[in-house]
């Protein structure tokens, strides 16, 4: 996992399923669009780096069972779940896609959920190894 | 490219975009904090007073429609506000001030100038018992 931006209130993880999926969903986007669509999704997971939180429901949306999205306007999603990573607040992204729609694949929920489960038990691995 | 600021700083045209975009989120995010700051003022509340349609409102606040001057100060007014508009130098850190003076005060924490007093009266109390 890398450490993608370090802000005031938390720090935005990636995956290497994210790092992967965000390449690939960025390439859907239409090329002129695609720098744009990109500072935009990045903006504001800095801005999220730096608050803590989104209020705009079309900046982030809570998808349940502690699931969220921070969204652009094109249909840019980074899924993703907040957590302490190295105690600091963290927000981990597990997959980027590309979608237009608003309403949720359950595939995505799913596999945000399977993505933090396994991070999850890395994060408590370490930890264990340290304290001992 | 593994960090934010790389993929930012990669191209000048990507610092703009991400420069233009950030401004729009943080806006956005000012205006939806303000909404709900005391009694919770809705899309529909805020176009009312505006004199304008709901879509309206939703369109600059979702960043498909591009907010004016003029539109901002009537949202801050609307919602018993006023802008505040800072413009700094990029690479001078916010809370710096241009005073060499402030500048000094700002590298001295609480703490160090607590730790200070507290050596001062060490050598007090040293000198005193020295003197008995």
């Amino acid at each position: 996992m890398e450490e993608y931006k370090r802000g005031a209130a938390l720090s935005v993880w990636r995956t290497p399923e994210a790092i992967r999926t965000w390449t690939e969903a960025v390439i859907q986007v239409a090329q002129n669009r695609r720098d744009q669509q990109e500072a935009q999704l990045n903006a504001r997971l800095d801005l999220l780096a730096d608050a803590g939180a989104l209020r705009s429901p079309d900046h982030m949306r809570s998808e349940g069972e502690g699931i969220c999205a921070v969204k652009t306007n094109q249909g840019l999603r980074a899924y993703g779940w907040f957590t302490q990573v190295e105690s600091r607040r963290a927000y981990v992204i597990s997959h980027v896609i590309l979608k237009r729609r608003d309403k949720l694949d359950p595939a995505d929920l799913k596999k945000a959920k399977e993505c933090r489960t396994a991070v999850e038990a890395e994060l408590m691995r370490k930890k264990t190894e340290e304290r001992q | 490219m593994n960090t934010m600021n790389d993929w930012v700083n990669s191209t000048p045209e990507r610092q703009r975009l991400f420069a233009e975009e950030r401004l729009i989120a943080l806006v956005t995010e000012e205006i939806y904090e303000a909404m709900n700051r005391g009694k919770t003022v809705s899309k529909t509340d805020l176009a009312s007073t505006l004199g304008k349609s709901k879509a309206f409102v939703s369109q600059l606040l979702n960043g498909s429609r591009n907010m004016t001057l003029r539109t901002l100060a009537g949202i801050a007014h609307s919602l018993h506000a006023v802008v505040e508009i800072h413009l700094r130098d990029k690479h001078v850190h916010e809370n710096w001030q241009p005073l060499s003076g402030a500048i000094a005060m700002q590298l001295r924490s609480p703490l160090d100038v607590r730790f200070e007093c507290m050596n001062d009266n060490v050598a007090e109390a040293e000198a005193d018992a020295k003197a008995a």
